[in-house]
């Protein structure tokens, strides 16, 4: 290169302060669905601790008869069903084991009317049903109950699903929001920039090569953009988590507002969405004003 | 190069209509390589429309339109780009861009190209050295006054060796000794075989260019400008 020649500055502005408002934007949008997307996993977990171990266990309590061969062939039934990982005849000494907090070392009375238990695990997504179990003794002329954990056990699951489902989905409406909002801005920023886009054009520039000047300046906007916009809402909930008092015994209620990797992966691809959301608007976009031309 | 069947420009009964408004219709021009063309006509009358068909900036309405020997209807869009890089033009708003330098301005058609730096930076430099602008290479494009930008513009036009140059009033907001220096430019380019057409009513310019002269004046094309308009000057 020619000593005398000046720096080759990018033929777009490195810098243009009619950008600002764009950068905003997106910036404001990636802060705002990182936080709905923190939330939607919170919530996600909270719906899990809810739900976990809570309906893996059903019990079976057999009142009459008593014959354990017919408790054990009862038991052998259940566990055939599908669903029932594992059924199985609680003994007398675990029996007493469980009830001593209640009834004091020394075991059980003799003569205590202790019902049998069999205890059941089940898949909590496709469990059997009390009333098929009561049906299943009904037919061996048992008589017992379930304990029918399971109806509120799906109550909770119902919930859980539903909560996790209304947070993906406020999730997915702020995301399609910010990805329309996003666009729109890029459109309104590319068309300050009609000038290069038809000067290049006339010169003889490829529409390629025009499309691919702002595709790349979109790219990297929406990158640092959202970047900053993650970042920011990464750092709201640190803060929220490390004010909160320690809450160890509520965890299991509240939404665990501790990042984990999950967390930060997952709002590590805010900004990468931005940034392609960006670039793809503005390919778009210059390549349809470029079609318009001749 | 040989003598080509349309002429380096070729109108063949072409027409401009913007919605309703017929700018002209039924316009026939031919330029052979080599020449120097001054067209000129009133304010309105279908200068700039007319420079644009050649140009590639718009189509005509109506009519056939020859440039370097190409039927530009003939030319698919993903090749026109090829025939733009060989055609110079001086747009009438200079089509400068504000946020470059002289330089880069004038390097914008070898960098669109896909030329480096090192390839192009002498070819600029020289060629800012002849329209008389070495000390302005790094001034951003608005710092330069009127004649410096038309300067500019006209660098930039001939910066990637075009067969064919079209200028859009060169001379428009310059004074007189600005606009002789110009014209001198255009006629050292003409010297070198570059064809040339230029749009203008400066009437110095046309009658110290030597150049052939056509007006566009409602409508039609005639040959020479009107005595009376030299006459003035
Ligand atoms: N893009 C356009 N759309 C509509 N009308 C136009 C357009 N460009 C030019 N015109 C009209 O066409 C006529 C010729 O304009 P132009 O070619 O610029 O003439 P000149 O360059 O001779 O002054 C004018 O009446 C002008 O208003
Ligand atoms: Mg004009």
């Amino acid at each position: 290169m020619s000593k005398d020649a000046p720096k080759a500055l990018p033929i777009l502005p490195a810098k243009d302060g009619r950008e600002t408002p764009l950068f905003a934007v997106v910036m404001i949008l990636c802060f705002c669905a990182c936080l709905a997307g923190l939330a939607a996993l919170a919530a996600g977990r909270a719906a899990s601790l809810w739900t976990a171990g809570l309906s893996t266990g059903v019990t079976v309590r057999v009142i009459e008869p008593r014959d354990p061969a017919k408790i054990a062939d009862l038991a052998a039934a259940f566990g055939a069903l599908p669903g029932v990982t594992e059924a199985r005849v609680i003994s007398e000494a675990e029996l007493s084991e469980l009830l001593e907090p209640w009834l004091g070392a020394g075991g059980l009375p003799q003569d205590a009317p202790i019902p049998s238990l069999i205890a059941l695990e089940v898949d909590p997504s496709a469990s059997p049903s009390s009333a098929q179990l009561i049906e299943i003794m009904r037919a061996r002329d048992v008589r017992g109950e379930v304990d029918g954990h399971d109806r509120w056990a799906q109550e909770v699951l119902t919930a859980a699903g539903q909560v996790r489902g209304v947070a993906f989905g406020a999730l997915g409406v702020l995301a399609f929001a910010a990805a329309s909002v996003v666009a729109f801005a890029a459109r309104a920023g590319l068309a300050i920039r009609r000038d290069v886009v038809e000067t290049l054009h006339l010169i003889g520039a490829r529409d390629g090569f025009i499309a691919g000047l702002f595709q790349w300046r979109y790219l990297r906007l929406g990158l640092s953009a959202g970047a900053f916009g993650a970042v920011l809402a990464l750092a709201s909930v640190f803060l929220i988590a490390a004010t909160r008092p320690s809450a160890a015994d509520r965890d299991w209620l509240l939404p665990s507002f501790s990042p984990d990797l999950l967390d930060i992966a997952a709002i590590a691809c805010a900004p990468l969405l931005a940034g392609a959301i960006a670039m793809l608007t503005a390919r778009v976009t210059v390549l349809q004003q470029l079609r318009r031309k001749l | 190069m040989t003598a080509q069947p349309h002429g380096i420009v070729e109108l063949d009964r072409v027409a401009v209509r913007y919605g309703e408004q017929a700018v002209f219709a039924n316009l026939s021009l031919r330029l052979e390589q080599g020449s120097f063309t001054i067209l000129t006509g009133p304010s309105g009358a279908g200068k700039t429309s007319l420079l644009q068909l050649l140009y590639l900036a718009q189509p005509p309405s109506a009519g056939r339109v020859f440039v370097l020997g190409r039927d530009l209807a003939g030319v698919k869009r993903a090749e026109r780009h090829k025939l733009r890089r060989r055609i110079g033009v001086v747009f009438q708003e200079h089509g400068l861009l504000d946020h470059l330098s002289a330089f880069d301005n004038v390097a914008l058609p070898l960098r669109a190209a896909g030329q480096k730096p090192k390839d192009y930076a002498k070819d600029v430099l020289d060629l800012l050295t002849w329209v008389g602008l070495r000390d302005k290479v790094a001034a951003l494009a608005p710092s330069l006054s009127g004649g410096e930008r038309q300067r500019v513009a006209i660098a930039r036009a001939i910066v990637g060796k075009p067969n064919l140059l079209i200028a859009d009033e060169p001379t428009g907001n310059v004074d007189a000794e600005m606009s002789g220096r110009i014209l001198r430019l255009f006629q050292e380019l003409s010297r070198r075989g570059v064809t040339i057409l230029i749009a203008s009513h400066d009437v110095n310019f046309m009658r110290e260019s030597g150049a052939r002269i056509i007006r566009l004046a409602d409508g039609a094309l005639t040959e020479g400008p009107p005595a009376r308009a030299m006459e003035k000057a």
